[in-house]
C-alpha cells in the first residue's frame, strides 16, 4: 500500500464500507474489503472517471418493499443501475466503459448456491442488462478479497485474505 | 520461473498469450482443449506439473469447460494439496460463460478476449503468481 502511495502521490483515499459506492473524478484510491459481497469497478479513459460500489446482496426486489430502494449500494443490481445513470450523465457511454467484478467468495452449505454466487450472478446479469463489457472478473472461492482500485488508472489490486505471499520466494529460488 | 500451459485454438491469440507471459515463466501450448489436457497430464506423470494454465473456451475436439473439468480431475487423483491455477480467456463476455468457468470449471480468473497485457497482470497478481503491492503489508 506504501508503494502504491508513493507512485501516485496526492491521490485521495476512501475506505468503502458495504452498502457505499461512488463516481469519482479526481485521482482516488478506493480500498475495501470483500466476503461474499460483490465490487464491480467501472472505468472510463476517455472521460477520467472511475466508479465502484460494494454491495452486499443480489437484487433488491427479492427484498425490497419499496423500489428503488433508499440506498441503490446495498444490492448488486441496484448498484449497476445507479452508476450506469451517474456515468451517462457524464456522457460516458457503456460501449467505452472498461468494468471488472470481484467477490462473491462463499462457503458451499451441501452444494447450495450461497449469497456470494447470487450476488456474481446479478452483476454478470445487470452489467449484460446495461451493455456493459467485463474485461476481467475474479470471483468466487472460499477466501475474501481485499481490493484497491485507482480511479484515475483503472488499476486494480487483489490479495486473497489469509492466503501468504508465494510469488517472491518463487523468483528468488528459481523454482 | 514458472511452468505455463496455454491452450487456445488460435496460433496468433497463443503468441500473444506468450508474449505477455514468457518474462513470468517457461511457456508450453496447445491448439485445443484435448491436447491440452494430454500435455497437462504429461506434466504431472514427468513430475514437472504446470503452475498456471491459460485455457480458451471455444476451441475444437474438447471445449475450455470440458478440458479445465478434466485437468481439476487429474489434479484431484494426483492428491495436490491445491488445484493448479487457472485463466480463463475467451472472447465470450455472456454471463453464463463466465459464471460457469468459474464457479464450476474452477477458474481463480476469467479475462475476455481481446485482453490488455495489464489485466492480465492484475489476475496473475491476484492468483499470488506475479508480485502484489498488497502483499507487503503484514
Amino acid at each position: 500500500m506504501k508503494h502504491l502511495l508513493e507512485s501516485h502521490p496526492g491521490v485521495d483515499q476512501v475506505y468503502l464500507l458495504v452498502a457505499q459506492g461512488g463516481l469519482y473524478d479526481r485521482p482516488t484510491l478506493v480500498q475495501t474489503v470483500l466476503g461474499s459481497c460483490v465490487s464491480v469497478v467501472f472505468f472510463s479513459r476517455e472521460h477520467l472517471l472511475g466508479g465502484i460500489f460494494h454491495a452486499l446482496l443480489p437484487t433488491a426486489a427479492a427484498y425490497e418493499t419499496v423500489l428503488p430502494p433508499q440506498n441503490p449500494f446495498r444490492y448488486v443490481d441496484s448498484s449497476i443501475d445507479a452508476l450506469a445513470a451517474r456515468l451517462a450523465r457524464r456522457g460516458a457511454a457503456p460501449c467505452e466503459v472498461e468494468c471488472k467484478v470481484f467477490g462473491g467468495a462463499s462457503a458451499l452449505f451441501q452444494g447450495e448456491a450461497g449469497v456470494g454466487e447470487q450476488n456474481v450472478r446479478a452483476a454478470f446479469e445487470a452489467l449484460a442488462r446495461h451493455r456493459f463489457r467485463v474485461a476481467a472478473s475474479h470471483v468466487g472461492g472460499e477466501k475474501g478479497r481485499k481490493l484497491v482500485f485507482l480511479s484515475h488508472t483503472g488499476e486494480v489490486f487483489v490479495k486473497l485474505l489469509g492466503s501468504r505471499s508465494t510469488a517472491g520466494n518463487r523468483r528468488a529460488s528459481g523454482a | 520461473m514458472l511452468r505455463i500451459l496455454i491452450v487456445d485454438d488460435s496460433r496468433y491469440q497463443r503468441h500473444l498469450i506468450q508474449s505477455c507471459l514468457e518474462g513470468l515463466g517457461r511457456c508450453r501450448q496447445a491448439a485445443d482443449g484435448l491436447a491440452g489436457v494430454d500435455l497437462f497430464r504429461e506434466a504431472l506423470e514427468q513430475g514437472t506439473p504446470f503452475d498456471l494454465v491459460v485455457m480458451d473456451i471455444l476451441m475444437p475436439r474438447l471445449d475450455g469447460h470440458a478440458a479445465l473439468a478434466r485437468i481439476r480431475e487429474l489434479d484431484r487423483r494426483a492428491g495436490r494439496p491445491e488445484m493448479t491455477k487457472a485463466i480463463m480467456l475467451s472472447s465470450l463476455d455472456d454471463p453464463e460463460n463466465m459464471f460457469r468457468a468459474q464457479f464450476e470449471a474452477g477458474a481463480g480468473a476469467y479475462l475476455t478476449k481481446p485482453f490488455e497485457p495489464a489485466d492480465m497482470i492484475e489476475a496473475l497478481r491476484a492468483l499470488d503468481l506475479a508480485e502484489n503491492p498488497l502483499l507487503e503489508e503484514a
